[in-house]
Parts: structure tokens; sequence; C-alpha cells
């Protein structure tokens, strides 16, 4: 089934066009993974996506789902790096607004932030201070927090930026099996498509306008595709 | 209803606890330092300590519109002015992605400005010298009971949005990827500020009132591990500046305001060497 459209969906910012007529769509348990240089449009999709921002022409369309039950891990602010909230605190924030309009989290929602602490392998972290954690440790606190929103999508903005190779391999490794596992579709921002060519099944290339969508093994038989993917690796 | 209070400070064995007006600071200090507190913990998060400053330029300036309007009390103008003002600034700062600080600055200074001269007009500007400095000693019966209330509704407002406003604060786009409304709780906490900041300038001076909303937030956040410490030090620690600053501002005969800000600025300097050697 499909959960996401996105038809001919252009955005600006005041007179810059950030975003032209790019099309794709994702299904149940896909795992789309968005590529393109610096400013190309990435996160203007992102917020489109999650309707943060108003779109110039074109449509976006969730199916089966809606806006708040997309999981959302967005790029790191300054703001968030050094603030005195604990672990448990910032994956619970993630479970706002889950029922109505009530001010307060209930013991389902503690329940349910405990339940993916624990799903994520961070447990043992629950009253640490998110600050003093390692950037993998962070980047699996706010997964966990994007978790408690959804079932069935989650989105990720640069989830592995600042990472060392190591501890990005095994965050991939982490969305891998949510996906796989769970059946929670992906959609993933990522500078580096060497990391995830094997576990995405769709890419989406954007530089402003649309640059490429389809499977990777195509993506790597179009010239834009061989480039991204091989100036990394072969020197 | 007062009289209890009153008793129960004079129950204190120390000279300055004899004095009416003495009680009648402490009592306030009581009320609005907690408050302080609280508010700063966000302001110090969303690094708007310029922001906050220049509210108080904008309360400076709804007092001085009052005051023309020829009104016995001009804190009623005040605090519509000012919370006009905050109001202003947030959707300024919402709709521009630039940095806002210049246009913060320039609307900060005018307004201060404009405040001077509205006062300086009449050729009669030590009757608003108060309003520089400060002064809690100053302070009447029937004001505290409206701090009381005024407090009351503070505590109830910042329960009801916290959970909103701290996610607002992190992150604001996840927060409106959970459907929260960022522009009207933003608002509301400005607003908030606003208030306070007018209705307090009369007993803590222009001057400091910015410092007094940071510096406990700032030494708070120094030592918090989470949400909550970060909270109860902050308040803790306004009180604290507050109580302590009263007393020796009383011994030492000087201006209590900036003998608060004073024992705030100590106690954040113990938390980042306290910081430091962790
Ligand atoms: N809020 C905004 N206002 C104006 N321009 C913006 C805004 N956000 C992004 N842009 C511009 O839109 C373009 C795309 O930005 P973005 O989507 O963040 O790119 P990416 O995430 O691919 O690096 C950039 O040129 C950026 O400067
Ligand atoms: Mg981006």
């Amino acid at each position: 089934m499909t959960l996401l459209t996105c038809d001919k969906l252009s955005v600006s910012y005041n007179r810059i066009t950030a975003l032209k007529n790019v099309s794709f769509h994702v299904d149940d348990g896909d795992y789309l993974c968005i590529v393109g240089e610096n400013g190309s449009g990435k996160s203007t999709l992102i917020k489109a996506i999650l309707q943060l921002i108003g779109t110039e022409s074109g449509t976006i369309t969730l199916n089966g789902i809606r806006q708040t039950e997309i999981g959302y891990l967005p790029q790191q602010t300054v703001v968030q790096k050094d603030f005195p909230a604990s672990v448990f605190e910032v994956v619970l924030s993630g479970c706002l607004n889950r029922k109505g309009r009530n001010p307060f989290y209930g013991k389902a929602e503690k329940a349910l932030a405990l339940e993916k602490l624990a799903e994520l392998g961070i447990a043992t972290l629950k009253n640490k201070s998110y600050r003093d954690l390692s950037g993998g440790q962070q980047q699996r606190v706010l997964l966990a927090r994007a978790l408690c929103a959804t079932r069935k999508l989650i989105v990720l903005d640069e989830p592995v930026t600042g990472l060392d190779p190591l501890v990005t391999t095994e965050l991939y490794a982490t969305i891998k099996e949510l996906n796989g596992k769970q059946g929670i579709a992906v959609i993933m921002v990522s500078h580096d498509i060497q990391g995830v060519l094997e576990s995405a099944n769709k890419i989406l290339h954007v530089n402003v306008e649309p640059v490429f969508f389809g499977s990777p093994s195509d993506y790597l038989n179009t010239s834009v595709g061989q480039r991204m993917t091989g100036g990394t690796t072969h020197a | 209803m007062l009289d209890f209070f009153y008793q129960l400070i004079g129950s204190i064995p120390f000279q300055w606890t004899e004095h009416t007006f003495m009680k009648n600071a402490l009592l306030a200090i009581v009320l609005i330092t907690p408050l302080f507190g609280l508010l700063g913990t966000m302001i110090v998060t969303n690094r708007m300590a310029f922001f906050s400053d220049s509210l108080g330029h904008g309360a400076f300036t709804g007092i001085a519109i009052g005051s023309l309007l020829g009104m016995a009390a001009p804190m009623a103008a005040a605090v519509i002015f000012s919370i006009i003002f905050a109001i202003s600034i947030t959707l300024i700062k919402h709709k521009s992605r630039s940095s806002t600080d210049t246009v913060i600055g320039v609307f900060s200074s005018l307004a201060i400005a404009l405040g001077l001269v509205l006062l300086s007009a009449g050729g009669s500007f030590n009757k608003y010298s108060s309003y520089l400095i400060g002064d809690l000693l100053n302070i009447y019966p029937s004001e505290i009971v409206s701090l009381f209330f005024f407090f009351i509704g503070v505590i109830i407002l910042w329960v009801l949005v916290f959970n909103k406003l701290l996610l607002v604060s992190i992150n604001e786009s996840l927060a409106r990827s959970r459907g929260v409304k960022t522009l009207i709780i933003e608002m509301i906490f400005t607003a908030t500020i606003a208030i306070i900041v007018t209705i307090s300038i009369q007993w803590v001076g222009i001057l400091i009132i910015n410092s007094l909303l940071v510096l406990p937030a700032a030494a708070a956040k120094n030592v918090a591990g989470n949400v909550r410490q970060y909270t109860l030090f902050s308040v803790l620690f306004a009180l604290v500046s507050g109580v302590c600053g009263l007393i020796l501002s009383y011994y030492w005969g000087t201006a209590t305001g900036a003998t608060i800000v004073i024992v705030a600025g100590i106690i954040f300097l113990l938390s980042a060497l306290i910081k430091r050697s962790r």
C-alpha cells in the first residue's frame, strides 16, 4: 500500500525556489534515501512532508497515516546539544500530543518511552543527562524519541552527521533493523550514500529539481549515481 | 491576610524583621523571585537574554506613556504597551530567518530612548529615577496581595504549557511536527515575561532586572542533569539570591535590587566552578 505520494511538488522561500517539480512515492515498509548536495532542498522536502512549511504547487498525499503519526528526527540544533535534560525526558517529549490535547504525559506515554529506550538498547542510559552522552548515543536517544510518535513511518534528516564511521555503521544497522523487522517505512536524508546503498530500496536524488528516483541498482547505472558513489571509495 | 505572615517573619530573631517595610519586601521577594527563576530557564535555553532585556526597555516606554496619559498608576498602560511590544518582536522573530539581534537592538534602543524623552519632557525626571534602580522597600501591602494572585496565575499557566514550551525550545520543527502551535506558545511565554518584567521594574529597576532573569537559570543550567533539577535549582537560586540580597542590603545600606543581583552573580560563578571541576 502506498503511504505517501508526492506529486510535482514545488516549494519556495520568498523568491528563492528550493524545490521544483519533485515527484516520488513511498510504500509500506519502504526505505527511501534522499541524497543531494548541500542546499539542494533535502531538509525542505522533509519539512514539506511533515507539513511544517507551505508548498507552492503540487501535492503531498498521506494514506493511512496522519501527519502527527510520522516519527521525525530533525537535524540536531545547538540548543539541544547542551540542554540539561535526562535521556528519559528527551524521549518522552516525542510523545507530546500523542493523545489529543492533554498537557501532561500519562502512564501510557511513559511506558511507551521506556519501551523505545529498551528497543534501541539504551535503557541503562535512562537517567543520564543527554548532554553528557557521546554523539552516537545522542542520536539513538533522538531516534527513540522519533519512534514514540509512529508505527509506520519515520523521517530522518542527516542522522549520522558528525558521527565516526563505526558508530555510523551501527546506527545504520539499527535503522535497517527497524525497517526490516518492524516494517517501519524509512525516509532518510544522507550525505554518504555508500552506507545505505544495501539497506535502501529507493533512492531520490534532488538538486532543487529531481535528478533521479528509482532503485539503488538503477541509480548505480546512471552517470550521476556513479559520480556520487564512485568518488568516495576509489581514489 | 498579611498579618499572619508579618507575625511569622517577626518571629525570626533578627533586627531587620522588626520593620514593616522589610516584611513587605521579603514577602514580595518570595513571590517574585521564583517566577524569575522559572521563566529564566526558558530564556536561557532559547538564548533570549538579549530579547528579554529589550522587554524591560519596552516596559519602561510603557510606564512613560502611562505617566504621560496622566494615570495615577501608570502600570495598566505599561503592561498593555509592553505586551504589544513583546508580541511584535516575537512576530518579527518568526517572520525573518536571519539574525534578529539587529532588529531587537533597534526596537530596544528606540523604546528606552522614547521612554526617557517622554519622562524627561516635563523636566521632572527625578520622580521616575526609581524605575532605573528600583525600590523594593517601597512596596504596598495591596501590591503584595495582587502579586500573590499573579504568582498563582503564572504557576498554573506554566504547568499547562510547560511540556509544549519545552519542546518548542529544544526543537521548534519537531514541536510543530507534533502539532504544537508554536507561535501561540511563544507569544504566551513572551507576554508573561513582559508582564512580570513590567510590574517588577519599579521594585528591581530596569538596569538589573534582566540579570535577575538570566543569572539563576544560567547557574542552574551549569549544575542540573535533567529538566526537573534545572527548574528546581533555578527557582531556588533566585529565591536564595532574593532573600540574601535583601538582608545584606539592609545591613550594608545598599540598593536592594543590585545587592540581589550580586548574590545571584556569586552563585553563578560558583556553579561555573562546579561545572568545570566535573
Ligand atoms: N526558512 C528558510 N528561508 C529561506 N530560505 C531557506 C529556508 N530554509 C532553507 N532555505 C534555503 O533553501 C535552500 C534549500 O535548503 P535545505 O532544504 O535546508 O537544503 P539541504 O537540506 O539539502 O542542505 C537553501 O538554499 C537554503 O538556503
Ligand atoms: Mg539539510
